[in-house]
This record gives C-alpha cells, structure tokens and sequence, in this order.
C-alpha cells in the first residue's frame, strides 16, 4: 500500500536531490530526513528506478552540430541582406525626410508670399474707398474751395499709379491738406453726399421670389399684391 | 580550481549564456558543446513523449530552429528550458500529422510503446518495463511533467514555462502522476 510522507516539503525535494540539484544545506536536511523516514526513502528508490526505465535514444552529435551551422550559414546571406534593405530604408528615410522638409519650407514661403499680396491688395482696396470719397471722384459733392484731404500717405508703386490715374487731372488734390482741416459744415456736407450717393449694386444675383399660390375659389388681397 | 581558459574541459564549465555569445561571435565550437551538453536530455524527452521513429531528427530540427532565432532568446530563461519548448512543439507537430494519418493517436501511442517494450524486453529489467508502460498510460501532461521532474531533474517554474502551464498546476500533475505510476506498479 503506497503511503505519503507527511514532510511535503523535503518530499517535494527528491527529485532535485536525485539529480544532485540541491545546496549543501538543503541535500543535509533531506538526508537526515532520508535516514529516519521509510516512505521518502521508498520513495526515492521509485525515483532512482524511473530515471533509469528510460534509456536515452542514440544522437549523432556531429551531424546535429553540422545541421546547426549549415543552417547558420545559410541564414547569413538573408541576415546580411536584411542589413543592406535597412541600410537602404535608412537613406531614404533621410531622402524622404528631405523631401518633405523642401515641400515644407516651400508652403510656408508661398503662404508668406501670398499674405503679402493679400495685404496688399487690401491697402489698395482702402485706397480705392478713399478715393471714392475724394472731391475729384465725386465731383461736384464738395463744395468750390474745399480743400482735397489726402487720405493716404505718399505712395508709390503700382498701386500707387492707378490711384494716381483714377484722380481727375482738373482737380488736382491739393497736397498738405488733410481730412482735419475741413471744417464742420464742409465734412457735415460730405457726409451727406456720401449718403445720396448710389450704392454700387452687389454682384450676388436676386433672390428668386416663389409665386404665393392662391387656393382656388379664394378671393381676396394677398401679401401686398395687386 | 577552474581549468585554464581555452581548455575542452573549461569549455565543458561555460554556461549556456557563454557559449551562447561565442557561437553568436563566430565561434562554431561553441555550437558542438551546447548541442553535446542537452542533446541526450532532448532525446530522452522526446521519447518518454512516445517519440519512437527518427528521434534524432527531432532533436536536430530542434536545435537548428533554437540557434537560428537566438536573437530572440531572452536571457531571463535558460537555453535548456527553451530548447525543451521547442522539442515539444515539434514533438506535438509530429503527432498532430500522425493523427491526420491515423485516426486514434492514443491507441498509436500505446502500441509504440508496447512494440518498443517488446524490442528491448531482453534487455530492460522487468521494473523498468512496467513503469514505461505506466507513465505511457498517463495523460499527455501527466507524462510530460513526471518525465520532466524524475528524468530530467527540472523545477517546477521551467517545466511550467515548457508545457505552457502554472507552477502549481505542475506540482499537482506531477504527484497524480507518482501515485498512478506507483499504483500501477504495486497492482502489477
């Protein structure tokens, strides 16, 4: 009848104390436990007997040890491949790097450029406003006498050109003067030509109006409509 | 006294770790003392598994496979309980194309080991002929940690990381294991 020792512990340890796996110290206490115990020691001699049922199966070494570095040797083109495609993935990392970083600087140029272009345009756009409200743009608003302001400083350029063809030649703005030297009544009659003047028509087309349907047989006045 | 560096006899004391760097830089006596020094244990393993034809095949492939993905190898577990792992998997590859080919692996399993034991009958102590028979009768985890922990000597952490399994799973395979062997044995 098989029995099981009660010291699970060095019982646990038996098979490392057959394979000699055990410190000093440990292999001492399982051998005085060995030496009072009948079950463990039992036990052990199944141990040492089933280690030994299995014979070990013949290995030629040398043909294991060749298959080894065969296969070594065959892996080492592959390896050394992988090391060329990395070396080739990382120049094109720094190409593509480049790349982007050209396109980048590139964008950021034109976005620049184009900024510029769109100040520029909105200066002439407040150009052309104030010479909408010039004297000579609207002749005859101002009264005989009143001086021409100047709205915009001294300029030059393209768009200083157009402002300066767009000025009519019989009245000629009288340089030095200024939007501050006008006196009440002048900018007060300025101000009302500007409302009487016509607003220049939007370019967005009229809304389209939906015909009102009236319901047959209904009579009457709708919406305003004759 | 460590033998004197450069000796067989100091390279038969190197640790896996060691010889594991030498082969890596180039040095192929490196590979012949790691494939002397656990090669046995990989047959022995494989053919307490039921393994019974072309073992040292399996335990080729085993190595090629392990010496070629050891930049993989982690060096926080030990070549020996690595090499175990993949002698297993192969051994269980080997056995699933087997079932393919056969319909009952299990009664494959018990007639290997019988015709096996009939083989070496003349030679093998009738003990060790029972107790072949019992631990091939044992479930595949059952047989692979009792084979394991008695003829291999392993702890219980490696031959947990080997099966795939926990410590304490282990423990307690193992010791089902000795009683149904031991069972056997005494009703024989």
């Amino acid at each position: 009848m098989m029995r099981d020792c009660e010291n699970g512990d060095v019982r646990d340890q038996l098979p490392e104390y057959l394979h000699g796996m055990l410190d000093a110290e440990t292999r001492a206490l399982v051998e005085s436990h060995l030496a009072a115990c009948a079950v463990c020691t039992e036990e052990l001699g199944f141990l040492r007997s089933a280690r030994g049922a299995f014979s070990t199966p013949e290995v030629d070494l040398a043909a294991v040890t060749r298959a080894v570095t065969a296969a070594a040797r065959r892996a080492q083109p592959t390896t050394m491949g992988a090391a060329a495609g990395a070396r080739r993935w990382r120049v094109a990392r720094w190409q593509v790097a480049a790349g982007v970083s050209f396109l980048l600087v590139g964008t950021i140029s034109m976005q620049l450029l184009r900024q510029q272009n769109v100040d520029g345009r909105a200066e002439e756009s407040m150009r052309d406003s104030l010479a909408m409200v010039t004297p000579g743009v609207l002749p005859g608003v101002l009264p005989a006498g009143l001086p021409s302001p100047s709205p915009m400083p001294a300029a030059s350029g393209p768009a200083a050109e157009t402002l300066t063809a767009r000025r009519p030649k019989a009245a000629p703005a009288s340089r030095g003067s200024a939007w501050s030297d006008l006196s009440d009544e002048q900018l007060q009659q300025l101000l009302n030509a500007i409302d009487g003047a016509e607003a220049v028509p939007g370019l967005e087309p009229e809304a389209r109006m939906a015909p009102i349907m009236v319901p047959a047989g209904r009579t009457g006045r709708t919406g305003g409509e004759e | 006294m460590q033998p004197p560096e450069g000796t067989e006899d100091h390279a038969r004391e190197e640790t896996d770790a060691s010889l594991i760097a030498r082969w890596q830089s180039g040095d192929q006596r490196a590979a012949a003392i790691l494939v002397e020094r656990h090669a046995p244990s990989l047959a022995r393993f494989a053919a307490s598994c039921g393994v019974r034809e072309q073992v040292d095949e399996l335990v080729q492939d085993t190595f090629v496979r392990a010496f070629g993905s050891l930049d993989g190898f982690r060096a926080d577990s030990a070549l020996r309980t690595w090499l175990f792992t993949i002698l297993r998997r192969l051994v269980l590859d080997r056995k699933r194309a087997e079932k393919r080919r056969r319909d009952d692996t299990e009664l494959d399993e018990g007639q290997a080991v019988q015709e096996y034991d009939a083989l070496d009958a003349l030679v093998a102590d009738e003990t060790a002929q029972r107790i072949r028979i019992a631990v091939a009768r044992l479930s595949p985890m059952q047989r692979e940690v009792f084979t394991l922990r008695v003829t291999e000597g392993m702890a219980y952490s490696d031959i947990a990381r080997v099966v795939g399994s926990t410590e304490g799973a282990c423990r307690v395979h193992y010791h089902n294991a000795v009683r149904v062997v031991r069972g056997f044995l005494d009703d024989a």
